[in-house]
């Protein structure tokens, strides 16, 4: 216990009296560290802005998508599934492209999406001015819309735009609603959107066939046997191969997003943990360096009655030493650079917990490439280490 | 300033007297093919509280002797007893541990950590030997003083002169109140004045009670202590007295075989 102390008091002077060496060693380290944590937090970040994307649509929420272009659900269709046990609402919805424009502005990032009114239900959309959606819209085939947040900044800088009429291909159409500003949406940003009835989607579009659409469930309990119950329909009734459609949940894509964040933020944090090793043997370098430096001082050492556990505990102390001051400073330095990026815009999330395993594992460097030339010192014959110079 | 220094250990210094007990000693080296033999069946005693040197030429087996009986080197055979511990078949740690306690070392070049001042460097084999950082810090302090270099304490050995470098080594060497102080041409490295006081040092401690062999070439440094032994290609010869050096040389190994 004495001679520990005496050991950590002595490989701290050695460390401040080689400052550059100690410096230079120690920033593989602290670079190794800091590309952890930052990899790894970023890839984190970006994992949980996705979830929580994911999970905002709600989880009692089943896509249908059918993935040939050759079958298509009719619009007669959806009062069957309605009919399915379980389903509360059914949501068609068609991505439309057209050119979106108002006297002398136009808006190139507009995202036309034609719905039927239960969309705004689905996906628990509600509005901050005018009104919804009506179910005589879509009967009448009206040309009205509703518009999200940034799309009426863009095209309605200073006026009210419900009332307003803006321009898609060239015709116009009414807003009647201004959606309230909720930002990104998995899939969809719904600040950029321009909503309209699903059945005036066929004065921009030739069909107004059904590919994807929504279903709310009542009871999530029962949402895999509502799964199975939509299949059999779509498959059995409708006949369409179980190749050409899905019906997945949130869940289900949670999951799979998931592990694909997972491998990512693995794989990050793979590719970081390889300069962390290149850091090690960097230590390991100048650590054996340091042995053969000081023979002498090993061999008057040994000759004063140091016993080998004493002189592999001095070089191994060192290197431990020197890898956790160099580990502090990489977590410091990888969470300012962490920060820096947030302001930059991404997201940066890192755990404790890999905060912790960073700084544990440069103490796990600091022994594994520290072992080696500690034991070469501690197994230096007295006699001949006197006679170094 | 009076310093006052427990040297020896009184307790012991009753019990057994003989302190050092060599029987048919043999260590060889192999240079190439050529077996060396560096020390050829040697058997000599040594006795509590005496001043004895061994002399010799380079070559003699002298590092050799002086190697084993300090400590840091094991013979191929015979037996070496030192105050009634067998160590002729230590392990490293054992010799580790007796050469803290038993043996304290002066050598040619001083050999002091650089990077450390003269009391952490009296310190280190008392922080070996388990002393707390305190009674370590006590302990080469009153060392320090004995050898009159309490005011340059804290100075690195680049600023100490080779005498009081000397003297630093035999605070050092004496801290841990070893057995044996084994000087190695302890005034190699200075010059007349300098290292005749350290031969003057060495003559109190042995008036002290210290037992102390010293190895040199030097023969009219030999001469200073009580006994003299002569090595020469592996073997010893017994000075039978101090002043007739030349005249009563005989072979003491074959004394002891007898």
């Amino acid at each position: 216990m004495i001679i520990l102390k005496n050991i950590l008091k002595m490989s701290l002077r050695n460390i401040i009296n080689n400052k550059l060496r100690s410096a230079l060693t120690m920033l593989g380290l602290v670079i190794g560290i800091a590309s952890v944590i930052v990899l790894v937090g970023i890839g984190n970040g970006t994992s949980k802005s996705i979830t929580s994307e994911v999970s905002s649509l709600g989880t009692n929420v089943l896509t249908l998508s059918i993935t040939s272009s050759d079958y298509y659900l009719d619009y007669e269709d959806l009062d069957d599934l309605r009919n399915i046990s379980n389903v509360e609402s059914v949501s068609p919805y068609k991505n439309v492209s057209a050119r979106v424009s108002r006297q002398t502005s136009s808006s190139s990032r507009a995202n036309i999406l034609a719905v039927t009114p239960e969309y705004m239900d689905v996906l628990s959309l509600t509005i901050s001015e005018g009104r919804l959606l009506s179910q005589i819209d879509l009967e009448n085939y009206s040309k009205v819309c509703l518009i999200g947040n940034d799309i009426s900044e863009d095209l309605f800088t200073l006026t009210d735009p419900v009332g307003q009429t803006l321009k898609i291909n060239g015709e116009d159409y009414t807003v009647v609603g201004v959606l309230t500003a909720v930002g990104s949406s998995f899939g969809t940003n719904i600040d950029d959107v321009i909503i309209i009835p699903f059945t005036t989607a066929k004065y921009l579009k030739s069909d107004t066939s059904i590919n994807n659409l929504y279903l709310k469930v009542e009871n999530e309990k029962y949402i895999d046997e509502t799964t199975s119950l939509i299949e059999n329909y779509v498959e059995n009734t409708i006949g369409i191969s179980s190749d050409y459609f899905s019906v997945s949940s949130q869940d289900s894509m949670l999951s799979t997003m998931d592990n694909i964040t997972n491998t990512f933020s693995l794989l990050l944090g793979g590719i970081a943990s390889i300069s962390l090793i290149v850091g090690g043997i960097g230590v390991m370098n100048v650590m054996l360096v340091s042995v053969t430096e000081r023979t002498k001082e090993i061999g008057i050492r040994k000759a004063l009655g140091a016993k080998r556990k004493d002189i592999l505990l001095q070089f191994l102390v060192e290197s431990l030493v020197l890898c956790l001051i160099g580990g502090l400073i990489g977590v410091i330095f990888g969470i300012g650079l962490g920060s820096l990026l947030e302001k930059m815009g991404y997201t940066f999330s890192p755990t404790i917990m890999i905060i912790i395993i960073s700084f544990l594992s440069s103490a796990l460097i600091g022994i594994i490439f520290g072992v080696i030339p500690a034991n070469k010192a501690s197994k230096l014959n007295p006699i001949e280490a006197l006679r170094n110079e | 300033m009076e310093c006052q220094v427990d040297l020896v250990d009184q307790v012991a210094l009753e019990g057994v007297l003989q302190m050092i007990s060599i029987k048919n000693l043999n260590k060889s080296f192999f240079l190439g093919d050529e077996e060396i033999k560096a020390i050829n069946n040697v058997s000599f005693n040594v006795e509590k509280g005496e001043y004895i040197s061994i002399v010799g030429p380079s070559g003699s087996g002298k590092s050799t002797l002086m190697n084993i009986l300090g400590l840091l080197d094991v013979p191929d055979s015979g037996e070496y007893i030192l105050d009634g511990i067998d160590v002729s078949r230590a392990s490293d740690d054992e010799l580790a541990l007796l050469r803290n306690k038993k043996i304290g070392f002066i050598f040619q070049s001083f050999n002091l950590l650089g990077k450390l001042t003269a009391i952490e460097n009296v310190m280190v084999p008392l922080i070996y030997n388990g002393y707390t950082e305190e009674a370590a810090k006590k302990r080469a302090h009153e060392m320090l003083c004995m050898v009159g270099l309490e005011a340059r304490e804290n100075h690195t050995p680049n600023k100490l002169s080779g005498g009081q470098s000397q003297r630093v080594a035999i605070a050092r060497a004496l801290s841990c109140k070893p057995e044996i102080l084994l000087a190695d041409e302890p005034t190699g490295a200075l010059d007349q004045k300098t290292g005749s006081d350290i031969m003057d040092e060495l003559e109190e401690l042995n008036k002290k009670g210290q037992t102390i062999i010293l190895i040199t070439h030097d023969i009219n440094i030999a001469s200073r202590a009580k006994r003299i032994v002569k090595i020469m290609d592996g073997k010893l010869y017994e000075e039978v007295q101090n002043d007739n050096i030349k005249k009563h040389t005989k072979n003491v190994t074959k004394k002891y075989n007898k």
